[in-house]
């Protein structure tokens, strides 16, 4: 009987498979997961520290991994500092956006945020900008960081530490350096997934 | 702590007796000393000079019948080699710009620390690292701690570099550390006309060419003294920067 001959298209699909489990098990998924989209919400795409850093890695997380669609939403459309590999809507767009984590950029972009119907906002909050602001509308600053639906990650643990004493809640006990979209990814699509759980019937 | 990088710290004092051995101290000391430190002094009248002179050992000098201390000297502070000289009175950027010509060749990181001020031990080593981390990062800036007469410091708290928000105002101070590469794009140094706000202005031709990096925590430390400068004075230089900088940019993005 002749030796049955090796399939190298299924071997090389399975180890395709495998790489893909790898990558997707980084941000805390599995090939089973549906497909997850986040969205991160901007004030600009011109040049700051939070922008270049935030675009180089979300362009970084587009290129290396599967299994997760970004999408960036910006209040001012101007061109960006760097060419983002991902889609990038207008402010209006946000209220198209349903059940998938946001992760909004500062106090305007969480209020704007706020004014739809997602239910979880990420409220990356990169510099104290209740400090030294007269002009911001208190109101609108305690809505950014205590309301229900919003919940904060610091930049720096004297960040966290700080707004944890300015305005009695909790942050995040994971602290996200240089708007690092691959461990925001994983915070967040991690609790999501968590939270999903804990709210489905036995 | 190990890694390629000539990091040289330029300083200049002006009557600054009672402070300069303490920032001298906080650079060559910490978990990443300075390769080397240029200070600058610009006609101290408190013994500036002559005090840094007596820490570095420099001996009198005879030139023809003048006996005197030298008007530049290498010497070496706790193992790190230090580089003095001083100058008739004028800008505190002339100075600067002077100091940044005396260093050695290969520097790749250029520090500048106030005389009154002094850097945090881990200041220098975390510089490092962010300039090894990203290519595109020009200047590293931080937060520091303020440290009032009555024995309080208070912590200070900046925003990140943000185009726009530097056109609107200048939050950081002149602790800052520069790529030496980027004073090869700029083409230029401190302006040396300007008495005041001359780091506003370093800044933000700086951000024009690469990313200025702020520091979420109080990486030196700045003692809280009475400005001698009228606030009608800064405001005026500061709008001077900013006019400067739009005309640079031409209308683009402000």
């Amino acid at each position: 009987m002749a030796k049955k001959k090796k399939n190298t298209k299924h071997t090389e699909s399975v180890n395709r498979k495998k790489l893909a489990e790898v990558e997707m098990s980084k941000l805390g998924l599995t090939l089973s997961d549906d497909l997850a989209a986040i969205g991160f919400v901007f004030t600009h795409l011109s040049v700051s520290h939070l922008v270049y850093c935030g675009l180089n890695s979300i362009n970084h997380l587009c290129k290396n991994h599967t299994g997760v669609d970004i999408c960036i939403f910006t209040q001012h459309i101007i061109a960006p500092c760097i060419t983002p590999l991902c889609s990038v809507f207008g402010i209006a767009d946000l209220t198209r956006w349903k059940s998938d984590p946001l992760i909004t950029t500062s106090v305007e972009t969480t209020i704007d945020a706020l004014a739809t119907n997602v239910p979880r906002i990420y409220h990356y909050a990169f510099d104290p900008e209740f400090i030294d602001n007269n002009d911001r509308n208190s109101h609108d600053l305690q809505e950014a960081f205590c309301n229900p639906r919003v919940k904060v990650i610091a930049r720096h643990a004297s960040h966290a530490e700080l707004i944890e004493a300015e305005f009695g809640i909790s942050v995040c006990d994971t602290i996200v350096p240089d708007c690092d979209a691959m461990v925001l990814a994983k915070l967040v699509l991690t609790e999501m997934k968590d939270e999903r759980k804990s709210n489905a019937p036995d | 702590m190990k890694d390629k990088e000539k990091v040289t710290i330029c300083i200049a004092t002006r009557n600054s007796k009672s402070t300069i051995a303490r920032a001298l101290k906080s650079v060559v000391g910490g978990i990443r000393p300075a390769d080397q430190v240029v200070i600058g002094d610009n006609d101290s009248d408190d013994g500036t000079y002559e005090f840094l002179c007596e820490l570095l050992g420099a001996e009198e000098v005879t030139i023809g019948e003048n006996k005197g201390l030298p008007p530049n000297f290498d010497g070496e502070f706790l193992g790190t080699p230090v580089k003095i000289f001083r100058k008739r009175l004028s800008t505190t950027s002339h100075t600067l710009n002077m100091a940044m010509q005396m260093k050695w060749e290969g520097v790749t990181i250029f520090g500048f620390l106030e005389p009154t001020s002094w850097y945090a031990g881990d200041k220098i080593a975390q510089a490092v690292r962010i300039f090894q981390s990203k290519p595109y990062i020009a200047c590293v800036v931080s937060d520091w701690d303020n440290h009032h007469e009555n024995g309080v410091v208070e912590r200070v708290f900046k925003h990140s570099f943000d185009c726009n928000r530097l056109l609107a105002r200048f939050e950081y101070d002149r602790n800052f550390l520069v790529r030496s590469g980027t004073f090869g794009q700029l083409k230029c140094g401190f302006n040396e006309q300007m008495t005041l706000r001359d780091d506003y202005d370093l800044i933000m031709k700086i951000s024009e060419k690469g990313l200025v990096y702020h520091v979420p925590a109080p990486l030196h430390n700045n003692t809280v003294a009475e400005n001698d400068s009228e606030q009608s004075e800064i405001v005026l230089a500061e709008e001077f920067v900013r006019q400067c900088a739009k005309e640079r940019r031409g209308g683009v993005n402000g």
